[in-house]
Order: C-alpha cells, then structure tokens, then sequence
C-alpha cells in the first residue's frame, strides 16, 4: 500500500469512525445537511486527494482515492463525497476551475450545453444542497464537460432506497462553462459505477461486521448462535461475496489509476479501465444481491427494524446497485466484448491487462 | 476492520515473455487436442506432453538448481500454470508432484531424499499421488488409521487409502500415516514417501460416475518401506499437510477448471446477439476476472512467506461455486444436449464432460463445508 493511501485511509477511518454515529445517520435521513461532517472531509483534503496540484490536489492516484470511497461505504457517510470526487477530477480534466464545496454530477444526453434551453438534470445526488453540479454531454470527440450554478435551480426533490436526496434540478436559462475533453461520452456513468462499487465493497463489509458480532453474541439454544454450523456455514458465503466485491473494486480503481490520458472506455482496449470496472459493478452487484440476504437471516427480526443499523447498509446496498448501470446492464456490455472478440481473444482478455 | 489480505496485485510485467512462450508452445503442443479432452484440464494424463513440459524447464520452475529446479519465481511459475490450465492442457502427470510432493520434499526432506526425488520430477520422469482419505476418514482427516510400525529393517505400513487421483499410474506416493497410535489425534501422525510398486502394496482404481478411472484405492498390506521414507519430522504429519493445503487451494486449477466449457461456450455463439447470453457471459467473465485476482493475490502473498490459509480457502469456496455454475449456465444457452461421444458439437461434449465432473469440484482439495468451516473460523465464529 502505498503512503499516500495508507494516510488517506487512516484519515478517513478516524474521522467517520468516530463522526457517523447512529444519530448522525438519523439526523441525515430527515433532510439535514451534516454540514459540520462535510468541512471536515473538505477541509483534510479528502475530496481533492487525487486532484492535480494546479487544481488544490495532492495528486493522489484513483487507486489511492479507493480507500476514500471505501470508507464511505463502509460507515454509510451520508455525504456526496464520491460525486464530489468525481465532479473535481472532470472539471480538472476540462481544463475547468473547480468550486469550493460539494459538487453534484448529472448526465445530460443529447443536450446542448451551448445554448442555454432549460436544463433538467434528472436524481442529482444531493441536489438541493448544492452550489453548482457537473454536467456532461457527448461531444463530437470525447466528452463535453460543464459546470452550472443551481441558484436559480427549481428542486423537486426525491431519494433513494437509503433516503440519500437523489433530486431534479430544472434550470431554465442555465449558464454553461464548459470543455470538450477525450473522454469517454458515458465518462459519468463509468467512473460512477467504479465509486459505487467502491462503496458498496465497503458497506458489505459492514453488513459482515455487524453479523459476525450478531452472530457471537446472541445466544439461543443456550449457546451463541455463531457456533452452529449452518450460520458459521452463511456467514463464510458472506465472507467470500466481501472479498470477492472488495477485491474487484479496487482492481478497478487500480485501472482507472492507470487509464490512459484518452481512453474510450472500450472493453478490451488497452489502457482502458472499462474491463475492470464492468467486473466490478456485476461483482459487487451479485454481492449486494445475496449478501444483504444472508446478514438479514443472520440477525433475525431485529435486523429488519429500523432502530437497528443493519438496513443503513443493507439499503444503500440495494440502492447503489442500480445506480451507474445495474448488474445486468454491465453484464451485458462485458458479455457483448467477450463474443465480439470471441473464443480466441477470450483468456488475453482477462489476462493481457 | 479488513479481515482479508486481498488485494489488487498483478503479474509483474517481466512475466509477459514467458506468457507468450508459453503460449506458442501450446498451439504447438496441442495442435489437434480435442475439446473434449481438453475439458479434463489437470487430470488428463499424458507423459508425453508432460516430457515436452519438462523439456521447457516449466516442472520444478522455482526449486533450487541443485536439485534440479530453475530458480524462477512463484509469479512466473503462475503464469505456466494458467496459461495450461486455460487451454485445456493435459498437466496430470506431472501436477502433483511438481504443486504439492516436490516442494514437500524440498522444504522437510532430507539431502538423500532431495537428491534421489526432485530432480527426476523436474525431468517429467517421477509421478506422485497423495495419500490423505481413507475409508472411515474424508474430511475429518485427523482420523485416519493407516499405521506405520518400525520394522527391523525401516518401517511396515498397513492400511487403506481411498479417492486416489492417478496411483495407478504413480510410482510415489506422499502418505500421511500414524505413526504414533496412542497419541492424541492430530499428533501421532507421519508423511511417509512410499514407493508403490513394492511388495505389499494393490492399487486398484475406482471408476467414477462418468465411467473414468482417476481416482484409486490403495491398499498396503504390512508393506516394508524403508527406514529413509519418512518426510520431515515424526510426527509432524499434521502441521506438514495443513501448510500443503494454501498451496493446494489458491492456485488457478480451483476456477479454470471448465475454462474450456467457456471458451467453446464463447465460440458456438459468436456474433450471436441475444442479450441472454451476453448478460450471461458478462457475469461469468466478471467472476472469472475477479477469481484470478484473487488467487493472484493470495500467490503473492505465498511468494512473500505469509501464511493465507482463510484468503486460500475463500479462493477455493468461491472457484468450486463458480466452476459448478458455468455447466448449468452453458445449458441455459444451448438447446443441445450434452453427450459424451462423437454424436454431438464440441460444446456439447465438453458440457457433457464437465455436467459429470463438477460434482467433484467441491469435493477434492477439501470439501465446502470444511473450507467454509475454515472461513468461518478465520472470521472469529466458534
């Protein structure tokens, strides 16, 4: 591991360890903006890590940056840390000033930027707590990268299955900065499916966590229920879904890391992370399909009540599945690679990387 | 909080020459090898492909030149095996000894021993199966009642060892005996080297489900074994056998296994535009990816003398899952049947192959509930 990495993760897990409690969770749940939570993220550089020096970054890698959206996960942060990530990391590649405080991401097919129609940008994460959201668009070589003030933004709010704001914003005469860049068009989509995995390899963690503590501490039968053979039996099915999804995640990150400058994000392409990261949204997706499963059977009713903690990572998990593409829809793009370049190119696909 | 030591390690670069070497050599080697003989992966046998293997300098890749190894890295010797594995090669003969017996050997044998075994091994020329089952003794292994008794003249062993893989074509075979019967149940125990054509000594294999003789029955019979067989210390037996198995559970043979139901799976459908299997597909290469990760990280770590038996035991469960899957998977696909003679498409008797073998996936190498009981352990339950 490297130095900037291990820093980064000990930053995060001393700060959300001690700042994410069960109340603080709550308090998000029913709208409040953790304010106190985020300067502190901002404020030790965590969002900007792996942003260039030039643009208030440490340079750090996305590999490095992995730990980050792991811990997110990990401790259910209910902060747009990770779009934050991703918006600063676009607006640097564009050439763009980054703004200070959260940042919002949206995808805006078939729009365009340049002339200011009304903007509707559909479930921004966050939305009615932000300043300014990073917009993208196909352009004719790459990716069209914008940055847009919500000031005059009508919110309609909404959520998803763990209450994290998943808003509409329409702005009806929107001012677009914005840059052509050689990107990927669906650069939002892959980058957000890699920081989704990311975070979900970290929540599933928890959910592991939390019934293996279950598990050896209720007692039935007058013994822990961890010393029977079937729970020992599901509880190592959970193990392997964590590993496997932690394992993949930050493979993928490590590919992001070592992207080419301009990739396309074409399966199979060299110096392309869209392998990896198609692995591991399915991955974590089948984990987060069967996971939850098990940790909910582990801790019996008390799981399933919204006093305890379990569902503040069993839902997210549900929730970030299908968010960035669901596991069928990177199963699909991975599955049409591997026949377009069929039965020879199959085994170098997986190694030659 | 992270339990495991699984982490994004690749190959090193250096080890791309060797790849394609290794590949040119196959499409030499197995120009014409069928499919479905290819679905046997590491247990076909064949020596004379594993006397081109050693020709190559690819058995015994990392031991000691002295004894007749080639001093590469375990990275290196990873990307040989992968490379066979996934083309379906014919590596039975030389697999055990070259995965498990040789570094046995290497790390608790004597110089005599050493000298008189390893190099013959890397020379393709010294076969070995493993002793471990019995018939009263599957996975609770610690139970097993082979003895050895010193002899006047060494040691005289007595006892039955069952599920065998290719003792009947074996001249050695690594057995793990008591040696020591009123000890308690995991001391007492021994690793013996026993030559197996001695007197004393019947093999007899098994037919299995699908009508293939792998596996055998061994029975000794107050056999004499002599006084130098014994491997590493008496008694140690158990600690030995349990450091084998990380070696024995990680590698790439635990999720390439139907390797060449996929790639024929791939080739029947080429240019096939159901979303169907492209969702299919995309999930097994996902988990396949995903596995090699894994494995790579756990060898690794080996290469690094740590100790991964919880990361090795995962790689296992998670690879036998896998493995069993794409049989299934396959069939969802295709509306043909599996068969096993020449009636049928070549995915068609790969399937019909490995719809037979899989059961045994998760059976050799430790069943599923004992690796899981494993996992369980490692993750604090019990």
């Amino acid at each position: 591991m490297s130095e900037t990495r291990r820093l980064l993760d000990d930053t995060v897990t001393r700060l959300f360890a001690e700042a994410i409690t069960p109340e603080r969770l709550l308090e998000a749940e029913a709208g409040t903006w953790l304010g106190d939570l985020w300067n502190a993220v901002a404020s030790g550089g965590l969002v900007t890590a792996h942003l260039d020096e030039a643009a208030g970054g440490a340079g750090a890698t996305w590999h490095e940056a992995f730990v980050v959206a792991r811990a997110c996960g990990r401790h259910a942060v209910p902060l747009p840390i990770v779009e934050t990530m991703l918006a600063g990391w676009l607006l640097g590649r564009a050439g763009l000033a980054v703004p200070p405080g959260a940042l919002g991401l949206a995808e805006a097919p078939l729009v365009d930027l340049d002339a200011r129609a009304p903007l509707r940008l559909p479930r921004v994460p966050w939305g009615r707590h932000l300043r300014h959201v990073v917009v993208t668009a196909p352009a004719s070589h790459g990716v069209r990268i914008g940055v847009v003030s919500t000031a005059a933004a009508q919110v309609a709010p909404g959520h998803n299955l763990a209450r994290e704001p998943r808003d509409t914003l329409t702005i009806t005469s929107p001012h677009v900065e914005y840059a052509d860049t050689p990107l990927p068009a669906d650069v939002v989509t892959l980058y957000g499916a890699m920081l989704r995995a990311a975070q979900m390899a970290g929540a599933l963690e928890a959910i592991l966590e939390l019934s293996v503590t279950y598990a050896n501490e209720r007692v039935q039968f007058g013994r822990p229920i961890g010393q029977f053979q079937v729970i020992q039996q599901e509880l190592a099915r959970l193990a392997g879904l964590v590993a496997a999804a932690g394992t993949a995640a930050e493979t993928a990150a490590r590919a992001a890391s070592e992207a080419a400058a301009a990739f396309t994000g074409t399966i199979g392409a060299p110096a392309d992370p869209a392998f990896e990261i198609a692995a591991a949204k399915v991955v974590a997706g089948e984990a987060a399909e069967h996971g939850p499963r098990i940790a909910h059977q582990v801790h019996g009713a008390i799981g399933f009540t919204y006093e305890h903690r379990l569902h503040f990572f069993t839902r997210r998990l549900w929730a970030w599945r299908a968010e960035f593409g669901t596991t069928d829809v990177w199963a699909e793009r991975l599955g049409a690679a591997v026949f377009a370049g069929g039965a020879e190119r199959l085994w170098p696909l997986v190694t030659d990387r | 909080m992270t339990r495991f030591r699984f982490t994004a390690e690749r190959l090193p670069a250096t080890c791309e020459p060797l790849r394609r070497e290794v590949r040119a050599f196959l499409d030499d080697a197995l120009a014409g090898f069928p499919a479905e003989r290819r679905a046997y992966t590491w247990t076909g046998w064949d020596e004379g492909f594993t006397a081109k293997v050693a020709a190559r300098g690819w058995i015994g890749m990392t031991w000691p030149r002295r004894w007749g190894g080639h001093e590469r890295s375990a990275l290196e010797r990873y990307v040989v095996l992968e490379e066979m594995l996934a083309a379906g090669a014919p590596v039975a003969a030389h697999w055990i000894g070259d995965r498990q017996s040789g570094p046995l050997i290497l790390r608790y044998g004597t110089d005599a021993q050493r000298a008189a075994i390893l190099p013959r091994i890397c020379l393709g020329e010294a076969y070995f199966c493993i002793g471990m089952s019995e018939p009263d003794s599957g996975s609770d292994l610690a139970s097993i009642r082979t003895r050895a008794e010193r002899g006047p003249r060494g040691w005289r062993v007595t006892g039955t060892k069952l599920w065998t893989t290719g003792a009947q074509h074996c001249e050695y075979m690594i057995a793990l005996v008591r040696t020591s019967p009123a000890a308690e149940k995991h001391a007492g125990l021994s690793q013996f080297l026993i030559p197996l054509r001695s007197p004393g000594v019947s093999v007899r294999p098994i037919r299995d489900l699908a009508g293939n003789e792998h596996f055998c029955e061994v029975v000794f019979d107050d056999a004499e074994v002599p006084a130098d067989a014994l491997v590493g210390g008496e008694g140690n037996g158990w600690a030995q056998v349990m450091a084998e198995l990380a070696y024995e559970r990680s590698g790439p043979e635990r999720y390439l296994s139907c390797h060449p139901l996929l790639t024929e799976l791939v080739r029947a459908r080429t240019g096939d535009h159901d979303a169907r299997a492209r969702i299919a597909i995309g999930r097994q290469v996902a988990a396949l990816a995903t596995l090699r990760g894994m494995s790579i990280a756990v060898a690794h770590l080996l290469d690094a003398g740590e100790h991964p038996a919880l990361e090795a035991a995962i790689v296992k469960d998670l690879g036998a899952v896998f493995e069993q899957e794409l049989p299934g998977v396959t069939q969802g696909l295709l509306a043909c049947e599996p068969c096993t003679d020449a009636s049928g498409t070549a995915v068609a008797q790969v399937l019909g192959e490995l719809v037979q073998n899989a059961p045994s996936f998760s059976l050799r190498g430790g069943t599923r509930e004992i690796l899981r009981g494993i996992i369980a352990r490692g993750l604090g339950l019990r």
